[in-house]
């Protein structure tokens, strides 16, 4: 069929209803924010896109993007399970087993039907502030199974041909402790799905139904397409990335422990799979994600890794499969706990898929600019509630704990405060907004220093953002994340990770009258009471009136080798107040006095650092013995680290080489990393904000002769060993 | 001696002059602006004009009853860096607002910007850190102070940021709005320790709640001043030395004028000037002809514009977008999207798009022959037959048409594999299509519908491009004005003097309100336009304006509690009373569901009102343009016929000069009207006639 279709648009028409496509959505997408009361779907935690008729993406918005493809997911279910679907129906559906984050992110799917033929699908999502559970907000992070959380809601119909079924529409706002704002949003689904079908109507009138889907189906053909030839250019092989997730032990416990998150990707001529089959198993408790968070974790790794290339829709999946078994502690079934999952194990295995990536993208010379180090690391979930100013009462999420550091890049620094991959084109609300909103009155809400991961391109820092109750009596807080124990934000090539989460509270403090009094407070310690770094999940919090909970984040990896950066742009980092002067001095080997770089002092400098490098250095593993024939590497680079000479090359022999200095390091066996010179790293190494519990070690691989950082890892004492790329 | 009204529109290319006789008739001239000295441009028009009247440019100024001018020189600067160095003071804790930006790394970018996840990063900030300081004090959300103003600190920051460069100082700190006391007081800080040195107070510019977009505000309004002050004066000195009697006044983005003197504390007021006096045109020419609801529409070389007039007023947007940095400045609301004649066309995946990219003045489209290599909309115009290369700027450039072609067949043609004047009319359907869209969201979107307007075409390309985009909407009838080329200079002419005032003081219904007039004071309500009415008439006074005929628009921008999108409703004259009250929130539910769909309001939420507002207005004493009188177009010049490509394939197009133009003239069908500014064309499908002012009124359906 699509072929077909194909033939009949041609190039004009195909752009004119492609950008009124893009259009139609957008106009959905207003109208479902502007009639919304929710603070969360104001601050962005939402999406709308328009799909095929078989359910691919067609038209995506840029805002949360794992619910785009869960969407595409849930409406393939729709039309499994369903063979009634008519004009006027529209479909619900939150269940996180089948396809969605957690039970919060309710959506709806309208079918499109024009003359009577089915053409297309239309579908928001929004994040609810409130469906019930145990906790306020309806993460449960110490759920022990899913009859604590949330309400699930089945695959079905809210509205069936034009009439709402208000018996649904009244069992969910019973089961919500927000029924007015619920109720809203659901309204503003409607309005946004009503107005996008109206438009949608106009621009099948105009131009045909046949070339409306033929426009769709197009140009996921189109994207498809340009990815495979993309990837037909990359080599084939397998490439791994192991991330790990830091949770508590058990209920009440104050020690951590880690899971295990692998991704192995093969990629073979135009098909790229994923496997997470190496991941840990499923376990009650903290960060289980179903399969929908995962897969659509991986989406939006395509959408925003390749997306820069290529349109933007389904395409980018096609060429792309997910397999890990069910039960692991990515693909969780019924009846584990799953709503404080949607930004937990399936983040961290959207880190180990872009790291795969990476690895992989890097031997391109024409590609290898897309690669980058993990683009978000936790949700630092702030969820308060309780009575509010005007004695209503109030859930509230802070969407603030979306701004943290982007990702650096080959060319350029990660972006500051709001660097987030997951929603591309999300924010919060301003201070003052929040404040008229909800009881608690901000302390600061400021970019902190050195919480980007050093690097030639330095990662972005993130903000930290301190709050006190006011007109309340108090406030019942539910703060979750993973990433306080160890740093899921790696660098690449010699960068370093971002700061780790942070959590942190001062009980019995009265920072209201100190502020009353004059007392300026700029750090935690500059109030009276106890402070305490909290744990990584906490459910139960009651914070009074003057007590402070602080939220810092964790944020962007470095690219590439510190002591390679700009002396200039480390200049300006001091300048702005980016990078302290302990770390420009000590992690950037930079010595500026009086706002200019002192040439002479920084290669000192510098050259102490590449003399300490070598002291500490145990030297390359050398090949496995017997030795292994050499890896088939017919690329010239691997990102900014090693260099490859083929074996036709007269002028030098065959293998690796530093891409800085031009050492030969030898052919590649197996772990390219045998041919490096290993540095271990202490925490202070790798930055100021970053914890290295004893557990866990830190490593930088450097070039043996001109100790280049080539790749720094952080990774359990007893983490099985991995290799980054073998290539076939 | 007989009064002149003169106004001209400084734009980045060209510097526009019209000059309107007590009779109404209108003369309109065009020179190249000067970038570094705004005056220069002015003065060529005037010589220009001049030469035309045979008398100095002494005579033509002493007649002036009145010079305005709205000019580019705020936004040239931000673009060009070339702003006064700011010195920002803010709330301990928040001097990262604008660093911060809310999150967004996304604002203001366009489509395909938005989902570039490799290379989206933020805007430039508006102040870099070094130059702001944070002083300790802090007001809460109901304006109380939770901590005092630690003075010595405020002392002490105004000292450093003096010290480290600043030359404007701008003060914003959280809820000033709410309790301006710290901020006034900051205020008087500045003065004593750096006199003469300008100040802006967010609590004076913009008591409005959201310290991201009040802050950006404030510290852009700051940087402006010196240089608006710097360019307003130069022109002043220049206008009085040929003569001007009068104070010159600067049209503001509001679509009012206002004085120098007022400006130089708003100067961020004038962002818009330029694009807001083409809808202060329309506005005016719809009512000399009867047109209550237009869609103003300006394509220029880089950018298309679209702005309402609704009832007979220019339609008021609560911001407005300088590159990618949005100012909460009432301002006569613009949508824009980069589609102008300048818009490269291009050919990806297979694909073919056109702009956002534009070939500017240099190199400019490839049949500019400057240098220029990729093919642009005014290429595909030229070669589809639409443009007389002889007629460009009134021939003083002439059009290359094989450069043209090659531009498109090598570009798109090829690639494609189209014949070049399809590759040609490709290009002009999409960019026609982009900018019918961004009228659909303009009007449709917002709950208007397209077949209550007239829609009005002008700027270099509008009125050759409008037929087209014009006829999509379905609108009654598409104007182009005789002063198409020269609109916003027009519209300055014409424009009243005004003033506008609001405050961020909310009132809010609780949830489950039945009757509003028990939960919303009239009273209060009455209290707060009465405040704002005497704050903008004392400004008007000042002016000089005429106080017995003054003008008063009061609005009020409500919403549903908890959300966030406001709407500005309309208030009618005299004190609101509990009926006046129901009807003001009637109104407010009917606009909601208008735009949002019945049904969707929220009502059992309760509704606020957060913002009121009052523009004042004195209406000035203008001539009526005169009609031109049957027979005014000589004929002369005459006819002749043309090719044009169209719907895949040549036709023979009327082509009628200018000096054929008059009333009653009738075209029907493809025909080609050559003006010396600009180019107007009638569809295939369509006729047009000309009516007593000059304007050609097309149908953009032929009747049957």
């Amino acid at each position: 069929m699509t072929t077909e279709v194909a033939a009949t648009i041609d190039p004009v028409t195909f752009e004119v209803i492609r950008h009124k496509l893009w259009s139609i959505n957008e106009e959905g997408s207003a109208t479902m924010i502007h009639v919304s009361g929710s603070p969360v779907v104001h601050a962005t935690d939402y999406n709308f896109g328009l799909y095929t008729a078989e359910g691919e993406m067609a038209v995506i918005g840029v805002y949360l993007l794992v619910p785009v493809y869960t969407g595409s997911m849930a409406i393939r279910e729709f039309l499994r399970r369903f063979d009634d679907i008519a004009d006027g129906d529209v479909f619900i559906i939150n269940d996180p087993y089948i396809a969605a984050e957690h039970q919060n992110d309710v959506q709806f799917c309208a079918p499109f039907h024009h003359d009577g033929r089915f053409v297309a699908w239309i579908g928001c999502m929004a994040h609810q502030v409130d469906l019930g559970g145990t906790d306020v907000g309806s993460w449960c992070p110490t759920a022990s199974d899913t009859f604590q959380e949330g309400l699930r809601i089945p695959p079905g119909r809210i509205v069936r041909r034009g009439t709402l079924n208000q018996e649904l529409w009244d069992m969910i706002t019973n089961n919500t402790r927000m029924p007015f704002t619920v109720a809203n949003d659901m309204t503003a689904f409607l309005s946004g799905l009503r107005v996008a079908t109206e438009r949608l109507h106009e621009l099948c009138d105009r131009y045909g139904a046949d070339a409306v889907a033929g426009v769709m189906s197009q140009s996921i053909d189109a994207s498809e397409r340009a990815l495979r030839e993309i990837l037909t250019t990359l080599p084939d092989g397998e490439f791994e990335h192991i991330a790990w997730l830091d949770r508590p032990a058990g209920a009440d416990s104050r020690e951590s422990e880690l899971l295990t998150i692998s991704c192995r990707m093969t990629k073979a001529g135009d098909r790229l799979v994923f496997d997470f089959d190496g991941s840990d198993p499923e376990s009650a408790g903290y960060g289980m994600a179903t399969r929908a968070g995962t897969v659509g974790a991986v989406a939006t790794l395509m959408l925003c890794l390749f997306g820069s290339e290529v349109p933007w829709n389904h395409g980018l999946m096609r060429p792309v499969e997910v397999v890990a078994q069910d039960g692991r502690c990515v693909t969780a079934v019924s009846p584990m706990p799953v709503s404080g999952g949607a930004a937990a194990a399936n983040w961290v295995a959207m880190n180990a898929a872009a790291g795969a990536i990476t690895k992989m993208v890097s031997f391109s010379e024409r590609y290898g600019g897309l690669a980058f180090g993990p683009g978000d690391g936790s949700w630092q979930l702030a969820q308060f509630g309780g009575l509010n100013q005007y004695d209503e009462p109030f859930a509230a999420m802070y969407l603030d704990s979306l701004l943290w550091g982007g990702p650096a890049f080959c060319d350029r620094d990660g972006v500051d405060s709001g660097g987030a991959m997951v929603i591309l084109g999300g924010g919060t609300q301003d201070v003052e907004q929040q404040e008229v909103g909800q009881p608690l009155l901000y302390l600061w809400r400021r970019e902190v220093p050195d919480s980007g991961g050093a690097g030639r391109h330095r990662g972005g820092n993130g903000i930290e953002f301190a709050m006190t109750p006011i007109d309340t009596d108090e406030v019942s807080g539910v703060m979750a994340t993973h990433g306080t124990k160890l740093p899921n934000r790696t660098g690449i090539f010699g960068g370093l990770p971002g700061s780790c989460a942070r959590f942190e509270i001062v009980r019995g403090a009265d920072a209201l009258s100190e502020l009353g009094r004059g007392t300026t407070i700029e750090r935690l310690d500059a109030v009276r009471g106890d402070y305490e770094e909290l744990p990584g999940v906490n459910a139960g919090l009651v914070i009074r009136p003057g007590e402070i909970v602080n939220v810092r984040l964790q944020n962007g990896g470095g690219y590439g080798d510190p002591i390679l950066r700009d002396p200039d742009a480390v200049r300006e980092d001091l300048r702005t107040g980016a990078v302290s002067d302990d770390v420009a001095r000590r992690i950037y080997g930079v010595v500026v006095s009086d706002g200019t770089v002192d040439a002479d002092g920084t290669e000192r400098r510098r050259d102490e650092i590449r003399s300490a490098r070598r002291a500490a250095m145990v030297a390359p593993a050398g090949s496995p013995d017997p030795p292994t024939p050499p890896m088939p590497i017919a690329a010239d680079r691997w990102g900014e680290s090693l260099r490859f000479r083929p074996a036709n090359d007269p002028t030098a022999p065959p293998g690796a080489y530093c891409a800085h200095c031009d050492a030969e390091l030898g052919a590649v066996r197996g772990d390219w990393r045998a041919l490096a010179g290993t540095v271990a790293l202490a925490a202070r190494d790798l930055g100021p904000l970053v914890q290295l519990p004893d557990e866990l070690v830190a490593r930088q691989y450097v070039c043996p002769h001109c100790v280049a950082a080539l790749w720094v890892e952080i990774l359990p004492a007893d983490a099985p060993p991995w290799r980054d790329f073998e290539l076939r | 001696m007989t009064p002149l009204f003169v106004a001209s529109d400084i734009g980045g290319t060209f510097t526009d002059t019209v000059m309107i006789e007590s009779d109404g008739s209108i003369r309109r001239y065009k020179a190249a602006t000067v970038p570094d000295d705004p005056a220069a441009g002015v003065l060529a028009t005037l010589e220009l004009a001049a030469q035309d009247a045979g008398a100095p440019v002494g005579d033509l100024l002493r007649r002036a009853a009145r010079f305005a001018h709205g000019t580019t020189v705020a936004t040239n600067a931000m673009l060009e860096r070339t702003t006064a160095r700011v010195g920002l003071i803010q709330t301990r804790g928040f001097g990262d607002t604008l660093a911060i930006m809310r999150g967004f790394k996304s604002l203001g970018l366009d489509e395909d910007a938005i989902k570039n996840f490799r290379s989206m990063v933020k805007q430039d900030r508006v102040v870099s850190k070094p130059m702001i300081r944070e002083v300790s004090e802090r007001v809460d959300y109901r304006g109380r102070v939770v901590q005092p103003l630690d003075e010595d600190g405020a002392r002490a920051a105004v000292r450093e940021l003096a010290d480290a460069g600043a030359e404007v100082i701008a003060v914003s700190l959280l809820w000033a709005f709410k309790n301006p006391a710290h901020e006034r007081r900051i205020g008087e800080l500045v003065a004593e320790e750096l006199p003469g040195v300008p100040c802006t107070l967010s609590s004076e510019l913009l008591p409005r709640l959201g310290e991201y977009q009040r802050t950006v505000t404030v510290a852009v309004n700051a940087s402006l001043r010196p240089v608006l002050r710097r360019a307003v004066r130069s022109l002043e000195t220049t206008l009085r030395d040929h003569g001007l009697a009068g104070e010159p006044l600067l049209m503001q983005s509001n679509g009012g004028l206002a004085r120098v003197a007022e400006i130089d504390r708003e100067a961020a007021s004038t962002i818009m000037s330029g694009p807001v006096g083409g809808i202060v045109a329309c506005q005016h020419l719809g009512e000399l002809r009867g047109n209550e609801n237009i869609i103003a529409t300006d394509m220029g070389g880089t950018s298309f514009e679209v702005g309402l007039v609704l009832d007979g007023a220019a339609h008021i947007a609560n911001s407005t977008w300088v590159g990618r940095h949005e100012l909460a400045l009432p301002s006569v609301s613009v949508r824009t999207v980069g589609a102008g004649s300048g818009s490269i066309a291009s050919v990806a995946h297979g694909l073919l798009s056109v702009g956002p990219q534009s070939a500017g003045a240099v190199p400019g489209p490839a049949c500019y022959a400057r240098g220029g290599a990729l093919p642009t909309v005014a290429d595909a115009d030229l070669v589809l037959g639409y443009i007389n290369p002889e007629n460009f700027l009134a021939g003083r450039l002439a059009l290359d048409v094989e450069a043209a072609r090659e531009a498109i067949a090598v570009h798109v043609a090829r690639p494609l594999g189209l014949e070049v004047e399809a590759a040609a009319e490709g290009i002009k359907t999409i960019i026609d299509a982009r900018m019918a869209d961004l009228i659909r969201t303009a009007t449709i979107e917002q709950g208007y519908d397209p077949t209550d307007f007239v829609l009005y075409a002008y700027g270099g390309a509008g009125p050759s491009h409008a037929f087209s985009y014009g006829a999509e909407l379905a609108t009654a009838e598409i104007v182009v004005p005789l002063t198409a080329a020269v609109h916003s200079a027009f519209g300055i002419a014409v424009c009243d003097l005004t003033a506008a005032e609001e405050v961020s003081d909310p009132l809010i219904s609780p949830p489950g309100t039945e009757d509003y007039a028990t939960a919303l004071s009239a009273a209060e309500i009455n209290a707060r336009f009465a405040r704002l009415a005497e704050r903008a008439q004392a400004r008007l006074r000042e002016a000089g304006g005429e106080m017995e005929r003054v003008g008063m628009a009061r609005f009020v921008e409500m919403r549903f509690r908890f959300q966030i999108h406001v709407l500005s409703v309309p208030v009618p004259d005299g004190p609101v009373d509990d009926d006046g009250v129901r009807a003001l929130v009637g109104r407010f539910i009917e606009s909601y569901e208008a735009r949002f769909g019945e049904g969707s309001a929220f009502q059992a939420a309760g509704v606020e009102l957060t913002t009121f507002r009052v523009v004042a207005t004195v209406p000035t004493e203008r001539p009526r343009p005169r009609p031109l009188g049957a027979g005014s177009g000589d004929g002369g010049g005459g006819e002749s016929r043309r090719r044009v490509f169209q719907d895949g394939e040549w036709h023979d197009a009327r082509v009628v000069t200018h000096a054929a133009l008059g009333p009653g003239l009738e075209l029907a069908g493809l025909s080609i009207i050559e003006m010396p500014d600009t180019t107007v064309v009638v569809g295939r499908e369509q006729s047009a006639v000309v009516d007593d002012y000059g304007d050609v009124v097309i149908t953009p359906r032929r009747a049957a």
